[in-house]
């Protein structure tokens, strides 16, 4: 127990070293890191005589630092478990803080990569404080449960403020329960009008220029084109179903422009469409008297009309 | 001339045989109903300027928002303020499936630095490495 003294110099060592040795983007959590353990280390060192009881009275109203360290403990087990050097595996699990301080020592200097090394005090001293059962015993059951779940250990980490995964999917993990939720029931609705999964996507370069082919538009994050893709292929399932209804409706085997177009009209969620279903409004009436007549030789010349008259507007609009 | 005229068109507008695939997945065979070309023509003018749409009403959400960037939260409230809720939770997935792609990505990158190996070990391993590599080619 009284040779617990010396790991605090070394630990202490080891911090400020730890930053200066490490690349610019682990800075941010190092900078963290270093604002919180100023608060323990007092705590360690004060009490010359290592008592549990001194520690968890120091350490209780870190608790909440505890829960944020957990998926940054566990990643620190699965990797101390591949590491071959016996000096880094100890200080971290066997409690008895005595036995393991000359390793300590030693597995401290050697420079760590990425912020394990700052992490590591600061939810050593509250996990000992909070589970004061055998931490080996209780690392072994952890490690064990992490191991066979790896998915739920990298979404929890990727939570963690500190990890070095950037904001963006910080977010991404927050807001991802309910989207999951949410989703079954929105692909439940859509599952009902017509069970079509549909799988191919759209290029996502393309949607991004027509996003910025509005001036306006500026800088566009890289899943906005997904999410974007997302609701125009919903756009087109209601869109086409509703059509296809409206053909059956009419006993006929092909959706028509013109049908379309009632679709679009028949609800004033589509708006914003019926400007350009105004637009195609006389070709389409005559496209499809005309189709009604003959067949699809028809059909084949109509749509290359069609588009230079679309175009021809579009350029006067 | 015109073929730069197309091509031009077709840059802003979205591809068309992805569309059609899109619709015969959507309208599968078996239901006998097919789309006709101009109304395959006349959806993708309508999906063009959804995005339109959408992507300017988002736009002027992160205006507000004083943001630079259009995220993904912009676009789910630029749906919502569009009359298209419903279409939120499935963007929303989307976008989580995405983000869990690239985040595996990510963690593949990091697997090295987090190898669990300190940098000595590191360093050893590369310079057995190198000495059986050079043995190899001896």
């Amino acid at each position: 127990m009284g040779t617990y003294a010396p790991k605090s110099p070394d630990l202490s060592s080891f911090y400020s070293s730890g930053p200066t040795s490490e690349g610019p983007a682990s800075a941010p959590p190092d900078a963290t890191a270093t604002g919180a353990q100023p608060r323990e280390l007092p705590s360690q060192q004060s009490p010359s005589q290592f008592s549990p009881h001194q520690q968890r009275v120091h350490l209780q109203p870190l608790s909440s630092t505890y829960f944020a360290d957990a998926p940054a403990v566990t990643q620190q087990h699965t990797h101390s478990q591949h590491s071959s050097p016996s000096s880094y595996r100890p200080p971290s699990f066997s409690s008895p803080a005595g036995q393991t301080v000359p390793q300590a020592g030693s597995g401290y200097t050697v420079p760590q990569p990425s912020q394990k090394g700052p992490f590591y005090p600061r939810y050593d001293t509250p996990y000992k404080s909070q589970f004061p059962l055998p931490a080996a015993q209780f690392y072994g059951h952890e490690a064990s449960v992490l191991a066979s779940t790896p998915a739920i250990a990298t979404t929890v980490a990727s939570g963690e403020p500190l990890s070095a995964v950037s904001a963006t999917s910080d977010l991404a993990s927050s807001t991802m329960p309910p989207k999951r939720g949410g989703s079954a029931a929105g692909s439940s609705t859509a599952g009902i009008v017509e069970p079509s999964p549909v799988r191919t996507k759209f290029p996502t370069a393309r949607i991004k220029r027509i996003m910025q082919a509005d001036e306006e538009v500026g800088k566009v994050a890289q899943q906005t084109p997904i999410a974007v893709g997302k609701a125009l292929e919903m756009f087109m399932i209601e869109l086409v179903t509703r059509s296809a209804d409206v053909a059956r409706e009419k006993s006929s085997k092909r959706v028509s422009a013109q049908m379309l177009k009632q679709v679009i009209e028949s609800d004033e969620q589509w708006d914003f469409l019926r400007e350009i279903v105004g637009r195609v409004e006389n070709d389409e009436k005559a496209g499809s008297k005309a189709k009604a007549a003959k067949t699809e030789s028809e059909s084949e010349d109509e749509p290359a009309e069609k588009k230079k008259r679309v175009g021809r507007k579009r350029k006067a609009a | 001339m015109s073929d730069h005229e197309f091509g031009g068109n077709d840059d802003l507008s979205l591809p068309k045989a992805t569309v059609q695939k899109i619709v015969s997945e959507i309208l599968p065979q078996s239901a006998g109903i097919a789309f006709s070309k101009e109304a395959r023509d006349l959806l993708i003018e309508c999906c063009v300027e959804f995005i339109t749409l959408v992507s300017s009403e988002a736009n002027e959400i992160s205006e507000k928002e004083a943001k630079k960037t259009i995220a993904c939260d912009h676009i789910t409230k630029a749906l919502e303020q569009l009359g298209f809720s419903d279409y939120v939770p499935a963007v929303l997935e989307a976008a989580a499936e995405h983000k869990e792609v690239q985040k595996g990505r990510e963690k593949k990158a990091n697997k090295f630095e987090k190898s669990g190996m300190t940098l000595e070990e590191l360093e050893r391993l590369q310079a057995e490495q190198f000495a059986a590599a050079a043995a190899r080619h001896t």
